[in-house]
């Protein structure tokens, strides 16, 4: 066991922020949270699953955007600064309001709609659409991109990556049958054209996706579909 | 505490959905699809669609698909596996409905699943199951069907209270159900919900184990909530153990499942002596045995000192290739890394994990209870897996019955106004709720919650005995004594530490009804093992143990035989009327 | 020196100025937004430097690289227009061309210019065909070869007359 400083910004400026959590092997940074939660019954986070699957443990660590859950805390760290996601709301020490990140998902309306002629119905493991859904399908809404991102939430009315990348996955299906509405959704203010190749989505998200590039394909997409 | 006194905020809605994982956003959508008119009002403890466990499936989903297979067959492997004390009519509607739901779920929904290049779905094996019929995403499966649903639900636009968690059903002075308390989590602020139907699907309470695999949302409330209510609860004691928990010291990532589809795929259990021990518990099935066997037999290597010194069996996929185990089962695989082991390449430490609870609120195929225009729907359910449930059985549940109860939902409103409530029942709901804050001196919960964890892991964990279940009766309740002086100092908004303290309540309620029905059955069926009685008795034992509460407000155990309306045990087919 | 040439070295010294602004102005964008008190915040907040996070710090070098060959680009214009209102004139200024450490600031541009041109063209590479993050990261890691490789040698060029 080790002794670690941790540092969490909370919301009330009279609540403590300096803790010392002793650590072993091998210790997740949502392990420090709920060890600290024993110290300061009053500390708020959040999370559910444990296994980066629901995407709600999400905070900045040492600044970066991460999943608490699927970070380990690295032994001989000469601490650890815990801040909450930022471009969002914050409601209280690690919560914040993701209302934003879902207002901007909802906007790209990301339901799948089936084709009047349902046909393709499915699609077989080698159909060239697959890999291009695939590649953008595991996204657990966790807002480690929004956050990353230098535009989303910060009044630019870009959607971010998270959504577009939704976008992306729904327009590369065959069985869609709203593409063209989707494509004109997506070229407007505040979509595809808004990115600015900054690249900060592709390196936080904790599932490997690679937003970026969702969004660029997008791009090539739209083209001519905004008209 | 400010504003706690004052008249509570009244919120109505036709449809009041309690639970936000599969069986609460199926049932949500299949409403509005009945009827588009309906105000659909989603409760959810958590993050709307990202709570509760539906999420976190990865092996997959049971459905007869496959050129071969057959619906009976379906039917006969569920009641196999669950020792034949299903509702037979639950468990074939289950069979009957998959199908259907993930062609819904596939053409409707836009799910993703694996598919052969031949464009047929990818089944795959799962233990117990004398087909291969599980429909998967890789390894996150679970991930896809509730990302597709959320999706779905956006499209509704059904009203969403994200972070808002019940806490009573509420009934007229005839009682007649007339809605819910509600409590907004953020704020901290009380609300009454008046609805016209209420369906629970809450999903179930394996949090109470100090080895256990759910969300941290699953805490048995719903039960709980149903169980105040007067509700008929069977099969309590049926709490599943899944046999390949990870051991990872003391991180919160202990438990969290490695799936079944790697014992499907091939994947050995070996003890510390390197011995397959499988090979003598059940030489034919092997590791792909049901888990309630798979679970016992690692849980008798650890006790009698076979296992690891942390703990723990040796779960080892590695012989399909690093490459293989990789593309198959790359989540997992990147757990593993997080803590120093690495399924692709070598053996893995695992540990039983309590998963899911068989058991729940009595309900008919159509989700119905006894009490008018409530429906309870997925974990909070009992009786469709009896004494154990298969793998890739579990979501097939949620989905199937989540999409029935929002039809019956659909089909009963009709018939029900909206009802005002008893003021007692709303205050003393609202009260036991708002206790921990208004508490002085006391301690938060965590000890408390740890305490329970490790009672009912000794004593009513994966081998039970007479003498071991009448200690975890006492210690429930001191711990029930204890828990009525816990306190939390604040603020009520968004404070975990409180929530905590709710969750506490429901778990000791729910704990001890497991505890009691454990001490009824006098066999060994399925997840309930009695170390003192160790086989099945079919003669005495094809009864389901029920449990309502009584008038004086103690629990009140009857049993009542299985009706073994289509099979008979030992396989054979009834003749349909 | 020349009133004039004192001119030339001002304007090229807000110049340079105005750059270092910009970039620091393009760091500052992202840290209005989301404030942290990390250690080495602002380094932290573009990212570390790992190549998860590599294409962000190209991001930021793009523009400042950009920035640079423009706002020299506009000078330049003025330098050589000078020829038409008198050729003395614009001797006398292009013989700071000419100087060491004139001569250090144009392998620097050069630098900037080569740098802008290769992830310039990765840019559009990336724009116009599929390409996976790992290969992005790779090409960005050819563009930053590259822009050495020629720079060096440019470089080797340039300072070759003052040096021996």
């Amino acid at each position: 066991m080790t002794a670690l400083a941790v540092e969490i910004e909370r919301s009330d400026s009279e609540a403590r922020r300096h803790f010392t959590v002793e650590v072993g092997e091998p210790t997740m940074v949502l392990d420090v949270l709920l060890a600290l939660q024993r110290t300061d019954a009053s500390l708020a986070f959040r999370y559910s699953c444990r296994v980066a699957m629901c995407g709600t443990c999400t905070i900045r660590v040492d600044g970066r955007p991460v999943l608490a859950c699927r970070t380990p805390v690295l032994l001989g760290a000469d601490g650890l600064l815990l801040e909450p996601l930022a471009g969002l709301p914050v409601v209280r020490d690690l919560i914040v309001d993701t209302t934003p990140f879902s207002t901007a998902w909802r906007s790209v309306e990301p339901w799948f709609t089936p084709r009047a002629d349902a046909e393709p119905r499915v699609l077989a493991a080698d159909d060239p659409s697959r890999e291009a859904i695939e590649s953008g399908l595991d996204c657990i809404s966790c807002g480690a991109c929004w956050t990353a991102c230098d535009l989303a939430g910060a009044e630019h009315r870009f959607l971010g990556p998270a959504a577009l990348n939704r976008a992306m996955t729904l327009a590369a299906d065959a069985r869609d049958g709203a593409r063209d509405r989707r494509l004109r959704l997506v070229s407007q203010e505040g979509g595809v054209t808004r990115c600015h190749y900054i690249h900060g989505c592709s390196g936080a998200c904790p599932k490997g996706i690679d937003p970026a590039a969702s969004i660029r394909r997008l791009r090539r997409w739209s083209i001519g579909a905004g008209r | 505490m400010p504003g706690a006194d004052a008249p509570l905020p009244v919120l109505e809605t036709d449809v009041a959905i309690i639970g936000s994982g599969g069986a609460g956003l199926m049932c949500a959508l299949h409403a509005a699809a009945a009827d588009p008119r309906l105000s659909i009002t989603i409760v959810s403890k958590g993050a709307v669609g990202r709570s509760g466990c539906t999420r976190m499936v990865q092996g997959g989903f049971n459905a007869v698909l496959g050129e071969g297979d057959s619906l009976e067959s379906h039917f006969r492997d569920t009641l196999e596996g669950g020792h034949y004390l299903n509702d037979q009519e639950l468990a074939w509607t289950l069979v009957n409905e998959a199908p259907r739901v993930i062609q819904e779920l596939e053409e409707q929904f836009g799910c993703l699943f694996d598919r052969t290049a031949t464009g047929e779905l990818d089944l795959k094996p799962f233990g117990g199951q004398s087909f291969d019929r599980t429909v998967h995403r890789a390894d996150q499966t679970g991930l896809e069907i509730m990302s597709r649903l959320r999706d779905q639900v956006f499209r509704i636009g059904a009203r969403e209270l994200e972070d808002w968690r019940a806490l009573d059903l509420l009934f007229d002075q005839h009682g007649e159900l007339s809605g819910l308390t509600v409590l907004d989590t953020r704020s901290g602020q009380a609300a009454v919900m008046l609805a016209r139907v209420v369906v629970v699907a809450t999903g179930g309470s394996a949090t109470m184990y100090r080895i256990a695999a759910p969300a941290r949302e699953k805490t048995g409330d719903g039960v709980a909530m149903c169980y105040r209510a007067g509700l008929e609860l069977r099969d309590m004691e049926m709490l599943q153990f899944h046999p390949t928990g990870l051991v990872a010291g003391t991180s919160a990532l202990t438990g969290t499942v490695l799936e079944e589809g790697l014992r499907g795929a091939g994947a050995q259990l070996r003890n510390r002596l390197g011995e397959r021990y499988m090979e003598r518990v059940d030489p034919e099935r092997l590791e792909r045995s049901t888990r309630d066997v798979v679970a016992r037999a690692s849980y008798t290597e650890i006790v009698e000192g076979r296992g690891t010194p942390a703990g723990g069996v040796l779960l080892d996929i590695s012989h399909l290739g690093a490459a293989e185990v990789e593309r198959r089962f790359g989540e997992m695989a990147a757990r593993t890394r997080l803590i120093g082991a690495d399924l692709a390449v070598g053996p893995v430490e695992v540990s039983p994990t309590a998963h899911f609870h068989m058991g729940g609120v009595v309900i008919d195929p159509d989700c119905l209870t006894s009490v008018h225009g409530l429906l309870v729907a997925g974990e909070d359910s009992g009786g469709t897996h009896g004494a154990n449930r298969l793998g890739g059985n579990g979501v097939a549940e949620s989905t199937v019955f989540g999409a029935r109860a929002g039809e019956t939902a659909a089909a009963i409103i009709g018939g029900r106004g909206l009802y005002m409530p008893e003021p007692e029942l709303v205050a003393a709901s609202v009260e036991r709720a708002y206790a921990p804050l208004r508490r002085e001196g006391g301690q938060p919960p965590f000890a408390l919650t740890d305490r329970l964890k490790d009672t009912m892991w000794v004593h009513c964990g994966l081998v039970r005995t007479r003498e071991g279940l009448l200690q975890a009766r006492e210690q429930l309740a001191e711990l029930a004594k204890e828990s009525s002086r816990v306190a939390v100092a604040g603020p009520r908004d968004a404070n975990p530490a409180w929530q905590q303290a709710i969750d506490l309540e429901s778990q000791l309620t729910v704990a001890r009804l497991i505890v009691e029905s454990a001490l009824v059955r006098e066999e060994s069926r399925g997840a309930h093992f009695r170390a003192d009685f160790p086989e099945r008795d079919d003669e005495s034992w094809l009864r389901a143990i029920v449990v309502e509460r009584g008038r004086d407000g103690e629990p009140e155990l009857t049993t009542r035989p299985v009706e073994l309306t289509r099979l008979a045990t030992g396989g054979r087919m009834l003749e349909q009327a | 020196m020349s009133a004039l040439q004192v001119v030339f070295v001002a304007a090229l010294t807000a110049l340079l100025l105005g750059v270092v602004l910009f970039s620091a102005f393009t760091v500052r964008a992202a840290l209005v937004v989301r404030p942290t008190t990390a250690r080495g915040s602002w380094l932290v907040r573009i990212g570390r430097a790992s190549n998860r996070d590599v294409q962000r710090w190209a991001f930021v070098a793009h523009r400042a690289t950009g920035v640079a060959v423009f706002a020299f680009l506009l000078l330049h214009v003025f330098d050589v227009a000078l020829f038409t209102l008198s050729p003395a004139r614009f001797d006398d200024v292009h013989e700071l061309y000419g100087t060491a450490p004139m001569r250090v600031f144009e392998c620097l541009l050069f630098f900037a210019i080569l740098f802008h041109t290769f992830n310039g063209l990765r840019l559009v590479l990336l724009d116009v065909a599929e390409i996976r993050l790992s290969t992005a990261r790779r090409l960005l890691h050819v563009a930053v070869a590259l822009t050495a490789v020629a720079g060096t040698a440019a470089s080797v060029v340039i300072l070759k007359p003052v040096v021996a």
